[in-house]
């Protein structure tokens, strides 16, 4: 049985809003039969993270949680996983949408065994509609990002490849661009920069992989 | 070393989010949820997250100029020689 290992914490505005937008990652892996670890809230620590994955062994990692260039954090920014940690992702796929992993990180992982790592190589930005706040999914604004980054965990969980569903998000961010460009709606012009710095700061790192 | 960013486009992004909608708020990951006027203090101190958006500024010029010259490119191949 498919494996996966995601992480939620929901200490902020930023990573309650993931944990609502999540919800259709994990539709998406009880449609397909895929046994789910769920590490929400306080549980998205180091410790139990690592528990985790020694004794279940799953091979895709959701790591959703703030990131700076060596570290990706779990609740209440307690650091959860950093450099000198690769060797625990070895043939593992990772998907975070932690800022700036990729750059450092996301680069150690992959050369020191993971199959593949996606992320952000800056910070990931998004809009939110301050009225919308306490019911995160019927926020349009932050739809357009979660829509369009959510493309990648539920292609990986579908079988196809992890670089077809990054290409299959950043065709969604364009697609949102051209959308919010047509637009006469107030917060347009802020929401399409979001959208064009997140769709440029998006990378796929390591080899084509699929998740067994 | 970084480029130094000129002064215009300073002025030009808190033109931009003088306009910013009281109810939209802009989430960047490990600063928050920043609100108009807490956006408009970091350009105004021209600190890291300020520099952070006249750089998102720059990159949607920089799309708007590339998507202007290849419609000219287009245009021009159109009218032929």
């Amino acid at each position: 049985m498919r494996k996966l290992l995601i992480t939620l914490p929901d200490h902020d505005d930023s990573t309650l809003y993931i944990f609502h937008w999540s919800k259709y990652i994990l539709r998406e892996a009880e449609k397909k039969g895929v046994k789910v670890l769920k590490l929400e809230r306080e549980r998205a620590n180091r410790k139990t993270f690592f528990d985790f994955l020694n004794s279940h062994r799953p091979s895709f990692l959701i790591l959703n949680g703030h990131g700076d260039e060596k570290t990706i954090y779990g609740y209440n920014d307690e650091k959860m996983l950093e450099e000198g940690d690769e060797e625990a992702l070895k043939e593992k796929i990772v998907y975070t949408i932690a800022c700036d992993a990729a750059k450092s990180l996301g680069k150690s992982i992959v050369e020191k065994g993971g199959k593949c790592f996606i992320g952000y190589n800056r910070k990931f930005v998004f809009c939110m509609d301050e009225t919308k706040m306490t019911r995160p999914l019927e926020d349009e604004k932050a739809a357009s990002f979660f829509n369009a980054t959510n493309k990648i965990p539920i292609g990986i969980i579908k079988g196809n490849s992890s670089l077809d569903s990054v290409e299959k998000a950043k065709e969604e961010f364009r697609r949102e661009i051209v959308k919010w460009r047509l637009s006469k709606e107030l917060e347009a012009p802020f929401m399409l920069r979001a959208l064009i710095w997140d769709l440029h700061s998006l990378v796929h790192l390591g080899e084509k992989s699929f998740f067994e | 070393m970084r480029e130094e960013i000129p002064e215009i486009f300073w002025e030009l992004v808190k033109t931009r989010f003088e306009r910013m909608p009281p109810n939209l708020r802009l989430v960047i990951g490990g600063v928050g949820s920043l609100k108009k006027e807490e956006i408009l203090r970091h350009i105004e101190k021209k600190d890291e997250i300020g520099e952070l958006l006249v750089r998102m500024e720059i990159e949607y010029l920089k799309l708007i100029k590339e998507e202007a010259e290849s419609y000219e490119e287009t245009l021009n191949n159109i009218a032929g020689p």
